[in-house]
């Protein structure tokens, strides 16, 4: 009987953990597109009167941004100083794959990003603020969508990670 | 190529590889130019050359018929891209050819080190007015050399007594008359030849005298010297007067009415100016409307022309006279 009890006892830890995790997933990706939306808008202002070129810039908000992002622009500062060849929506794609892949954004998300990335560097100063206002624009709609459900979805993930526990643990039992 | 990795990178990797290969200094280096569909030229000590397919420079002044480019007869020379032009661009401008907005509205962009890189296109025109340039299909690369010391053999005709001489250099394009100014500021600015050294504010609105970095300068202009990088001269030198409190001021490449009531300003402020313009003859530059006023006015003292005593190779920065406030020949004589 010990021994059930104890099983039982690790089942609903393990889910309940499951669960938790799960909704602090969603609360680390809302985190993050917090922190993209802030960052759209520091990149927004630097365009619009810092005057510098994408090199400065991302530099500079590899130094105001919080981890993933941080990685993200050294990277791509990096590899812009590089000059060898590569386009800049391949080496900001590169830097979507390879700096955020432990990120929490959805593949949505990264969408966006990519998006951004393919219309950066382009002739004037207009269309250039005017596509990183359409990302901030995107960034905002699903930040609206996530504080709307995110409550709901945590306790959802919550107990639904002790229910699936209790669930498994009566089966087995 | 020895020296000037900051030129090479510039360039597309095909054509960076090309001019890596090339038996070529940067010091000698003056010119290169993208042109798309058109062979890859340089510039190199006076001659022109081009390529061949397999990366060895052939001299096009000395080329054979079969090759003559003049002939378009190209066979055998390496051609440049549309893409290789596009490439170049995007590296020049640092991918952010938008902050380079007001500069290619102009026609060029300078780049780190006081590189000058001219730009003809599609111009997209907005109540009559240039927007910006799209399809731009032609690039020249103008190198900018420190020569440190070419404006020695000057100096002696700059000064009166403690006073710098209102001066203005005048050559056609390429003949290096930025390149003396930038070495003038430096020795007034340092002070040379048993004189004192003096505060010089220069107003550099293509970033080609100091070539600043970030704010800061990449050339020797001297250890005295204010800059106000990528500022409309006209407004430059006014502020540089309110701020700096400079005893000379420098302008390169004076052509606008604006240009020349901010100079006379400057030397009506107690400033000695020192400035360039372009033009082939002291007579040339005194026939320009915008400019009639500061010869009128007797603004300038030190007149220095520097051009081409003879047919043939391009020989930069040479003297061909210098005459004073009243047209009276200094030195040389070909006005």
């Amino acid at each position: 009987m010990a021994f059930k009890i104890i099983g039982a006892v690790c089942i609903i830890i393990s889910t309940t953990a499951i669960g938790f995790g799960q909704s602090f997933r969603l609360h680390l990706r809302y985190g993050e597109i917090l922190e993209l939306k802030k960052i759209l808008c520091l990149f927004s202002g630097e365009i619009r009167f810092g005057g510098g070129t994408l090199g400065e810039t991302f530099e500079k908000m590899a130094g105001r941004s919080k981890a993933p992002f941080q990685k993200f622009f050294l990277f791509l500062t990096e590899e812009m100083q590089k000059k060898e060849g590569e386009r800049l929506m391949d080496i900001w794609s590169r830097a979507v794959e390879e700096q955020l892949k432990e990120a929490h954004l959805t593949e949505a998300d990264r969408e966006i990003l990519l998006r951004l990335g393919n219309e950066l560097g382009c002739l004037d100063r207009e269309t250039q603020l005017h596509t990183i206002s359409l990302a901030a624009e995107q960034v905002e709609d699903v930040r609206q969508e996530l504080h709307g459900e995110l409550p709901k979805k945590m306790r959802l993930y919550n107990c639904l990670g002790i229910l699936a526990g209790v669930f498994i643990t009566i089966l087995l039992i | 190529m020895r020296g000037g990795e900051e030129i090479l990178k510039i360039l597309a990797g095909p054509l960076r590889r090309l001019a890596e290969q090339a038996p070529f200094s940067f010091e000698g280096l003056q010119e290169m130019k993208l042109r798309a569909g058109k062979p890859f030229l340089c510039r190199y000590e006076g001659r022109e050359y081009g390529f061949l397919e397999t990366g060895v420079p052939v001299s096009v002044d000395t080329l054979d018929e079969s090759l003559n480019i003049s002939a378009k007869k190209t066979g055998g020379l390496r051609l440049v891209s549309a893409r290789e032009v596009k490439e170049t661009l995007e590296y020049a401008g640092n991918y952010s050819l938008y902050a380079y907005e007001e500069e290619l509205r102009q026609g060029f962009l300078t780049i780190q080190g006081g590189h000058r890189i001219g730009v003809a296109g599609k111009a997209v025109l907005e109540n009559g007015e240039i927007r910006t340039l799209k399809y731009i299909s032609f690039l020249n690369i103008r190198l900018a050399h420190e020569v440190r010391g070419c404006g020695e053999k000057l100096l002696p005709y700059l000064y009166e007594g403690e006073q710098v001489k209102n001066t203005l250099i005048i050559s056609p394009p390429g003949f290096g008359k930025t390149t003396l100014l930038r070495d003038v500021i430096r020795l007034i600015s340092d002070g040379a030849q048993g004189h004192a050294g003096f505060t010089v504010g220069v107003a550099d609105e293509r970033s080609e005298l100091a070539a600043c970095y970030q704010g800061i300068p990449q050339n020797d202009v001297g250890d005295r010297t204010d800059v106000l990088d990528a500022c409309p001269k006209a407004q430059a030198l006014s502020m540089l007067i309110r701020s700096m409190s400079p005893q000379v001021v420098a302008a390169d490449e004076i052509g606008s009415a604006a240009d020349a009531a901010a100079l006379k300003q400057a030397a009506c402020c107690g400033c000695s100016v020192l400035a360039t313009a372009h033009g082939a003859s002291l007579e040339e530059i005194r026939g320009k409307p915008s400019l009639e006023m500061l010869f009128k006015e007797g603004i300038f003292e030190r007149y220095i022309l520097l051009g081409q005593r003879h047919a043939g190779r391009r020989q930069v920065g040479q003297v061909l006279g210098i005459w004073g406030k009243d047209g009276q020949t200094l030195s040389g004589g070909e006005r």
